[in-house]
């Protein structure tokens, strides 16, 4: 996923990170990998749109992260979801469900 | 509870900030050992696997910028970075601040001090209830403003107005003497209708305020006196209250004291005591002069002026069939009571503060200019931090940060300024109340606000005034040389060597038009002040008819039961006449009524022998009365037949001796032996008697210098005795003595008379000119003031230029260049910059003429020699200042210039 990709899909990434992170916590690797899964390989987050969207949706009160230790020994941090960024998950879910349906409608229209 | 949350938010970020950057760089490092160990499992080595998750990261500084932008609250941190960073540049280079700051503050200093006398005198609301409801009513005869007739007033009051409350109206009254003390003292009158206090929502501290009882003829004499005069003369003793004082021989109950602090609101009246106006009750013009009557009335809740102003139109143009025939319509304006009160300061406080910002805005461009120069000089370091990720938004951020702290730091200095000089001059007697030294100390309103001097303090208005000037400032002269400091395609690429042969036309052309401005601004101003100094000097120059010199002058007044009769106050003036003659060195001494440049009375008068004609205001003469050796005195000449002598007494027949404007308007030159007929003032009666016209003087401008010659007539002082009376005389000797002497000589002829005012002619038409010599000195100050201004700021723009250019100028000249081609190149960037300053400039000056318009005197606004000398010298001077740098290019060292380059080159 390119820097034009990112932009393009500005609102989509904080979606998929809240999906990603699901009821778990994550370091920003494993956000990253994560979302490379449940995505089918689609989508690919590199550092320069991760750590950004992280840290704005942190500043928001969407996450919240705490120090810990890595599979492999290394001091990461770890990103949570809050009941605030549950709440922004179902927002942004419905909001992407209604566009998605109407631009497949839209696709479909001859 | 969100901003709670984002308020905590921004408290953390602020207080744990170099825990956050280790965070977020730890972070940002945890992230790329995994990427290199997932690569290393992979099989590549250590080394490889970490070289390749750094390429794929991306600038890691600039990611680690991106992160800490996105912070709550980091606005508050980089404006402080940037200011730290900015005070540190601006120390760095203590010569730019020291004079970029220095001249700031000049500027702004005498912006604030001028903002703040227009502020006291013209904006601030007049101490009074809801003053913005009062307004003053005036009518103009023949021009000006005039008081409105009694009668007028009086249909007014009992007219049943619905867009003014009852108007209330005051009056002029002469002068008084308070006797009872150890000395007489005399005191400053003014009359007032029953409601006027009322009306201005003003009451008495003590006692009680006028009722329309006490404002009627027969009504026994009350007085209000002010708390001023209360502290000074009765010890601030309430009993005063009740108590009876002696004016001019009568007594009066003092049924009260005003408020402490209270302002009369008439410029030239600040009265001691308050009396009933007593007005004549008429509402029609039948017989008799009519008496005038200053109105001021105060508007209804919710009424506009212009409401106001229709309905009091309305009422006037009704009332004209009321008038005698031959009246002009009048033509009535209603005035707030502001606009009345600052009336004569308005125009001339507005035109300096027009210059003062214009002074100021050149600074203000130097500056600017300057920051260009030095952005141009630190492109390397802005590269740089653009280069680390900062963004241009951040770098104009910076230069307006910088730009910022040297307006505020100018204004406070300003503000120290403006406090320092105002109180300097307030100790120097020039604000306001110079108390003219008499001998019995009435004060005189000197200075050059008059009364109102004294409230021109710096107030909260003016402070804040003080801290929106810089932002100003920085909104019209820091953004555009920022966002030029910071254009991504002028800022030179890192691995180049940071330095270009010439700087940017854009750039240039920018700077270009900001000196331009400042040629401008430099030319309207010389322009404004050439026409004052021409103004002036006409006003000195007038032809006045009489010679001020070594005159002395005083004013006596005689009051009291002694001097009722006409032969009393004849027996008085003969006889103080013959002490002051004896004074040893006085050459010729006279009394007269007025003295020139004060303003004369005016006598009704008629050239046909009407026994009673009714009152027109417009069939008005202004008559002087003298004794014999007057024109002697005043040196003015006589031009036909004879003067007044001590021969035409009280019992001879009436003479007149006229000036040449008479003559010449009413008799073709030919007046002598003529006859006019005018109101006899040495009898009682109220009809015309003929008066013949014995002598021609030449022309005085008794009004002041400003308003034309009219015609005059000079009556003898026994014929037409007057009370109130100003003594002349004409000495070789030391004034300080003479002082002395015309007290004693006064003293001697009735101790308890007083005498005021002693001053020389000369200090007295001095006074006059006082406000404009001020107004004169202050913006030719302002004017040369912003020619050096611009003209160092042309000459640093262009020695920079210079510095700038000597690469290109080194090759022009090896390429077979003259030096005279090269002195040429930067002559020619200032001709275009004159061009543009001087068309500017003059469109300027005749775009602002009018507010200069009413102040000049025998020249017209558009004066083509004032236009071109302002714009030749400061086109003159412009083109010095870039002369220098000129042949500095022109004496461009090839061979250095050649060298220096072959290290790049080669």
């Amino acid at each position: 996923m390119d820097r034009n990709q990112a932009n393009l899909l500005q609102g989509t990434l904080d979606l998929l990170i809240l999906k990603a992170i699901g009821d778990d916590e994550f370091h920003g690797l494993g956000i990253s990998r994560r979302i490379q899964q449940i995505t089918r390989e689609t989508f690919k987050v590199g550092p320069g749109s991760l750590f950004p969207a992280l840290h704005r949706m942190e500043e928001a009160g969407w996450l919240c992260s705490s120090w810990g230790e890595s599979e492999n020994n290394r001091r990461a941090r770890f990103y949570r979801r809050t009941k605030e960024g549950e709440r922004q998950l179902g927002l942004e879910t419905e909001q992407w469900t209604t566009i998605s349906r109407a631009i497949a409608i839209a696709l479909k229209t001859t | 509870m969100n901003s709670i949350f984002r308020l905590r938010a921004v408290l953390h970020n602020l207080l744990h900030k170099s825990r956050r950057d280790h965070e977020e760089a730890a972070e940002l490092k945890t992230y790329l050992d995994m990427v290199a160990d997932e690569l290393a499992d992979s099989g590549l080595t250590r080394l490889e696997a970490e070289r390749i998750a750094r390429m794929n990261c991306g600038g890691r500084t600039q990611l680690e910028q991106t992160v800490r932008d996105l912070r709550t609250g980091i606005q508050v941190v980089v404006l402080w970075q940037e200011t730290r960073i900015a005070v540190r540049q601006l120390i760095k280079q203590p010569l730019f601040t020291v004079a970029a700051v220095a001249s700031l503050a000049l500027g702004m200093g005498a912006t604030t001090a001028i903002f703040t006398a227009v502020y006291s005198l013209t904006l601030r609301p007049l101490p009074y209830s809801h003053a913005d409801q009062l307004v003053f009513v005036s009518q103009g005869i023949g021009g000006g403003k005039n008081s409105i007739f009694a009668p007028d007033f009086m249909a007014m009051r009992s007219g049943g107005m619905h867009s003014i409350q009852q108007p209330a109206g005051f009056a002029e009254r002469p002068d008084a003497t308070l006797t009872g003390g150890s000395i007489p003292e005399r005191l400053r009158c003014v009359g007032i209708t029953a409601n006027f206090l009322d009306t201005l929502d003003v009451h008495p501290q003590l006692g009680r305020d006028l009722l329309e009882a006490d404002d009627r003829e027969n009504a026994s004499p009350v007085v209000l006196i002010t708390d001023r005069l209360w502290q000074s003369h009765f010890g601030a003793d309430r009993r005063v209250v009740g108590s009876t004082i002696t004016l001019d021989g009568k007594q009066r109950t003092v049924i009260g004291v005003l408020p402490r602090g209270f302002e009369f609101p008439e410029p030239s009246i600040e009265p001691d005591i308050v009396l009933p106006a007593n007005l004549p009750t008429a509402a029609d013009f039948a017989g008799g002069p009519v008496a005038p009557v200053n109105v001021i009335a105060r508007m209804r809740d919710g009424v506009t002026r212009a409401q106001t102003t229709a309905e009091i139109r309305t009422f006037f143009a009704r009332r004209t069939q009321f008038y005698p025939s031959g009246w002009a319509k009048p033509d009535v304006s209603v005035d707030s009571l502001q606009e009345h009160v600052a009336g004569n300061f308005r125009k001339p406080l507005l035109l300096l503060l027009g210059c003062i910002v214009c002074v100021l805005m050149v600074v203000c461009a130097n500056v600017g200019n300057l920051q260009l120069a030095r952005a141009a000089s630190r492109q390397h370091e802005l590269s740089i931090r653009r280069a680390l990720g900062a963004t241009r938004c951040r770098l104009v951020q910076h230069f307006l940060i910088e730009n910022l702290l040297l307006m505020c730091a100018a204004s406070l200095l300003g503000l120290a300024v403006a406090w320092g000089s105002l109180t300097l001059l307030r100790d120097l007697g020039l604000l306001s109340g110079r108390a003219i030294e008499s001998a019995y100390g009435a004060p005189t309103f000197g200075g050059l606000f008059g009364k109102y001097g004294s409230t021109i303090h710096i107030s909260p208005a003016v402070v804040s005034f003080a801290f929106v000037l810089p932002l100003l400032s920085t909104v019209i002269f820091g953004i555009v040389p920022a966002l030029r400091a910071t254009d991504a395609a002028a800022l030179p690429q890192l691995q180049s060597e940071g330095r270009q042969t010439t700087a940017g036309g854009a750039r240039r052309r920018f700077g270009h038009v900001l000196l331009a401005f400042e040629v401008a601004c430099s030319i309207a101003l010389l322009s404004c002040a050439g026409l004052l100094i021409r103004s002036l000097a006409n006003i000195m120059s007038f032809e006045s008819g009489f010679d001020p010199g070594n005159t002395m002058t005083a004013n006596v007044r005689l009051t009291g039961a002694r001097y009722q009769r006409a032969e009393d106050m004849d027996h008085f003036t003969s006889e103080l006449l013959s002490r002051l003659e004896a004074i040893h060195g006085v050459q010729a001494a006279t009394i007269a009524n007025l003295l020139p440049v004060e303003n004369t009375a005016r006598i009704q008068f008629s050239l046909t022998n009407e026994h009673n004609p009714p009152f027109d205001p417009g069939h008005l003469v202004a008559f002087i009365t003298i004794s014999p050796n007057y024109f002697g005195t005043m040196r003015t000449t006589l031009l036909q037949g004879r003067a007044l002598s001590s021969l035409d007494s009280r019992i001879s027949s009436r003479v007149m001796v006229v000036n040449r404007d008479l003559a010449k308007r009413f008799f073709g030159g030919n007046a002598l032996g003529k006859q006019l007929y005018i109101h006899d003032l040495g009898s009682a009666g109220s009809h015309l008697v003929p008066t013949s016209i014995v002598g021609v003087v030449e022309n005085v401008p008794h009004n002041g210098f400003l308003q034309p010659i009219e015609p005059e007539v000079y009556l003898p002082l026994a014929q037409a005795p007057q009370p109130d009376f100003e003594i002349a005389i004409r000495h070789a000797g030391d004034p300080a003595l003479l002082r002395s002497s015309i007290v004693k000589a006064v003293a001697e002829t009735d101790s308890t008379i007083p005498v005021t005012g002693i001053e020389t002619m000369d200090d007295r038409i001095a006074y006059r000119v006082t406000f404009r010599k001020a107004l004169l000195v202050l913006i030719s100050t302002f004017a040369t003031l912003a020619v050096i201004v611009s003209a160092i700021g042309i000459a640093g723009m262009f020695a920079y230029m210079v510095a700038q250019r000597t690469r290109e100028m080194g090759i022009r000249l090896a390429l077979g260049a003259s030096r005279v081609h090269l002195l040429r190149i930067v002559l020619k960037e200032t001709w275009a910059i004159l061009n543009l300053g001087t068309t500017l400039g003059l469109l300027i000056s005749f775009a602002s003429s009018h507010a200069i318009g009413s102040m000049l005197v025998g020249i017209g606004r558009h004066d083509p020699v004032v236009n071109v000398s302002a714009l030749a010298l400061t086109s003159a001077v412009a083109f010095f200042a870039a002369l220098a740098p000129a042949i500095r290019a022109s004496r461009t060292d090839v061979l250095a210039v050649l060298r220096e380059d072959s290290r790049i080159c080669f």
